[in-house]
């Protein structure tokens, strides 16, 4: 996965605020969720996502991966990263 | 043999126009905006990139049509040129001239221009944004008579000064208020011209009660109506705060087809940051200037 072309980022008080300019969606990122996207600067799959986040917090992996899936559609559905095969 | 253009000034321009634009404050200089009655195209042609039948926007141009009152041509954040339909209202012409013409102009210089009211509050601006019929007018008038000067009404434009931090800029000094806003605001509608005959809107000078100058937007004040009893104040934070600007950003969906949104989200976000915003409800059934007004006296004691 990769962020989309043609996003812009600003911060906002303690949030990142990514838009797509192509659609005119927007969304804020704080905490985990902004740690996520910083990963997808890089071409990344979910599971390395998934691995960063249980070494960085301890987290059981059970526990962590639903909850990075769910993230992971909600960039999607908002047209903000695409899969790169 | 042309008559001598008016010149005024306004929003921080020098407008340079064949049009007599009644109300807005007469200046001389150097003019940044031409405006002039001429023959306007009903199309772009190819230059164009979006077309919807309303109106047609390409990278420098932007043309609308106003069924009854005319179509505009905007060019180059530089030039308004203005043809009449027969038969249209001179003050529906002005009134869109310095409405959304205008304002697809300054979209064309980069500017975010909010739909509001501005209010000085202790030599900084304090902005009322809101849904038009919300009562933003006229809590204005009755916030300006208790002392906290108009900078603008209608159009915010915002820019910023030299130590970067978000500026609104002085606009026109005249309120528009409803028959019914004037009584309650104990004042005599039959002193006050109506906006067009047989409309019961007034032009209300603001006279002494308006800042020429710019200033430092320190607060944004979003108003709507709900199912709630009391008037209640909630700060708005993160993305909720780009939220608030985009929806009372004027004419958002003409820079929208202008390809402006890149910029106009990293204006707001840096205007969103260096303010304060908070959501003020009020009662969905009346509209209750009095409680309005104390709540505001309290929240801009603080500013």
């Amino acid at each position: 996965m990769i962020p989309v072309a043609g996003l812009v980022s600003a911060q906002v008080d303690d949030t990142t605020v990514i838009m797509n300019v192509g659609t005119g969606t927007y969304f804020g990122l704080e905490g985990t969720g902004l740690l996520i996207w910083q990963l997808l600067g890089e071409p990344t799959s979910v599971g390395d996502v998934i691995d960063t986040l249980v070494a960085e917090y301890g987290v059981p992996r059970h526990v962590c991966a639903p909850d990075v899936v769910k993230f992971l559609m909600q960039l999607d559905e908002l047209g903000l990263i695409q899969l790169v095969l | 043999m042309r008559a001598e253009p008016f010149t005024y000034t306004t929003y921080g321009f020098v407008l340079s126009s064949d049009i007599a634009l009644p109300g807005v404050p007469k200046g001389p200089g150097k003019a940044d905006i031409r405006i002039r009655s001429g023959t306007v195209p009903e199309q772009l042609g190819t230059t164009a990139t979006f077309s919807n039948g309303a109106f047609e926007a390409s990278p420098d141009q932007f043309l609308f049509t106003v069924a009854g009152v005319g179509r505009y041509h905007v060019a180059g954040g530089r030039e308004i040129v203005v043809q009449r339909f027969p038969g249209a209202d001179e003050a529906d012409v002005v009134a869109t001239l310095l409405g959304s013409a205008l304002t697809a102009l300054l979209h064309q210089r980069n500017l975010l221009v909010l739909h509001g009211a501005a209010l000085a509050v202790g030599g900084k601006a304090v902005l009322v944004t809101g849904v038009p019929g919300i009562g933003k007018s006229t809590l204005a008038a009755a916030l300006s008579a208790r002392g906290h000067d108009l900078i603008t009404e209608d159009l915010c434009v915002i820019t910023s000064d030299k130590a970067g931090r978000p500026v609104v800029a002085p606009g026109i000094p005249t309120l528009k208020l409803w028959g019914d806003a004037l009584t309650e605001l104990g004042k005599d509608r039959d002193s006050l011209r109506r906006i067009r005959p047989g409309s019961d809107k007034y032009d209300a000078e603001m006279g002494r009660r308006f800042r020429q100058r710019p200033a430092v937007v320190s607060r944004i004040y979003e108003l709507s109506a709900h199912d709630t009893p009391k008037v209640t104040v909630t700060p708005i934070t993160g993305v909720a705060k780009l939220t608030t600007l985009i929806n009372a950003t004027f004419r958002y969906e003409f820079l929208e087809q202008q390809g402006g949104r890149a910029w106009h989200f990293t204006q707001s976000a840096a205007l969103a940051s260096a303010v304060d915003a908070y959501h003020v409800a009020r009662p969905r059934g009346g509209f209750l200037l009095g409680e309005l007004v104390g709540v505001f006296e309290r929240e801009l004691a603080s500013v």
